[in-house]
Order: structure tokens, then C-alpha cells, then sequence
């Protein structure tokens, strides 16, 4: 799933894996989750949004052929 | 069961006791001249017969005990490996080692079958056949969670 992920953590200055320590995950999971190779929970997919002051909309884009 | 994934200590107490099992048995029936009794001398598929009978060989001279050793040595290194991880798995790492369970899963449904048609062609050596579709098993599934705890690498 495309998401923004990406951009809002560059623009806030932090590095993959000081994003995934503030979320409790691995560097490894961020990456996973930039490229799109992996989707997150939906409680993972609200802590980012959290941190980055967006909606789980605003960050995540659904699309109907991404629909599993 | 993902909350059970998520620690590495199940992913060490599966993998040991997987290999305890098989490396025990290895181990017992190398030594065992019962063992050697139930080996086959003669198949029937002649087309086959000098690959089964070089692992009849094999078998009937002990030395699945090596592979025995090779499998210890193997799940002693994942061990080790998941101890030093000092993190819970996370749900990125937790779904990795479903996909790896999952490819494992399917290439033992997959040897089983095979080994099943194997067996239909000619039930000569039985035994023989057992082993080598444990010992395949065995080392996919090993090798599976080799390569998940190397993916998982997280420092």
C-alpha cells in the first residue's frame, strides 16, 4: 500500500530507525513499510499517524486494486 | 498465535525439539544392527536402484549420524543467533516467519506427495525412502529459519 510515510518522516528529520524506535518497531518494518512490501496493523498504521499529526487517511492511500 | 511468534524463545524451544527428535533418532539407529535388518537389499525399479542402493549404503554403514551432527551444528546456530537477539519480534518480523513457515509447510506437503508416488512405483525400501524424505524435511524446515533469523537481524 502507497503511503506517505516517507516524506513526513524526512520532514521531520528522523532516520528510519529513530521513527521505529518511537513506534516500537524495527528499522527493518519502516523500510518494509515505505517501499510497500509490507502493510502495518491498524494500530501501528495509527501511532505513526499519531507522530506525524495526520489521519491513518491522510497518510496511508487506499485504493481499491491495493484491496487484499 | 502471533503473540506466541512474537518471542524468539518459541522459535528456540520449536527448533530444538524438532531436531532433538530426528537427531536422536539418527543417532540411536546408527548404531543399530535392528536398524540395518529393516533395510531393503533389492528394488525393484532397477532404473533407481543405484541411487537407492548407494543410500542403502549409506544408511546401513551409520553414517546418517553425520547428518545427525550437520543438523545439531545448525540449529545450535540458530539458537545462538535467537539468543543474542535482545527485542521481541515485531509484527513485521512476525509476519516474515509465517511466510517462512508457510514455505516450509508447503515444501513438506509437497515431499510428502512426492514421496508418496515414490513409494506407489515401488515400495522396495521403505525404510530407505522414510529416511531420505525426513532428512529433506528436516533441512527445509532448518533452513527455513536459518534464513528468517538472518532477515531478522536486529541489532
Amino acid at each position: 500500500m502507497k503511503n506517505h510515510v516517507k516524506r513526513l518522516r524526512e520532514e521531520l528529520g528522523l532516520t528510519q530507525k529513530e521513527l521505529g524506535e518511537r513506534v516500537g518497531v524495527s528499522r527493518q518494518a519502516i523500510n518494509a513499510i515505505e517501499t510497500g512490501k509490507f502493510d502495518p496493523s491498524i494500530w501501528l498504521a495509527h501511532d505513526l499517524a499519531c507522530l506525524f499529526g495526520v489521519s491513518i487517511e491522510a497518510l496511508f492511500l487506499f485504493k481499491e486494486e491495493d484491496r487484499k | 498465535m502471533k503473540r506466541i511468534l512474537r518471542h524468539p524463545v518459541t522459535n528456540m524451544i520449536c527448533i530444538s525439539l524438532f531436531t532433538s527428535f530426528y537427531a536422536l533418532v539418527f543417532l540411536a539407529t546408527s548404531r543399530s544392527t535392528w536398524f540395518v535388518n529393516l533395510l531393503e537389499s533389492h528394488y525393484a525399479n532397477q532404473e533407481a536402484a543405484a541411487f537407492w542402493n548407494g543410500w542403502h549404503s549409506f544408511l546401513a554403514g551409520g553414517n546418517h549420524a553425520y547428518i545427525a551432527y550437520l543438523m545439531i551444528a545448525l540449529t545450535i546456530l540458530v539458537v545462538i543467533l535467537l539468543m543474542l537477539r535482545r527485542h521481541p519480534y515485531d509484527e513485521y518480523h512476525t509476519s516474515l516467519l509465517m511466510q517462512c513457515l508457510a514455505v516450509a509447510a508447503v515444501l513438506t506437503l509437497i515431499a510428502i506427495a512426492f514421496f508418496y508416488l515414490v513409494i506407489l512405483g515401488d515400495s522396495s525400501g521403505f525404510v530407505e525412502k522414510i529416511t531420505l524424505f525426513i532428512v529433506i524435511n528436516w533441512t527445509t524446515v532448518v533452513l527455513s529459519d536459518l534464513v528468517f533469523v538472518l532477515l531478522c537481524r536486529w541489532k
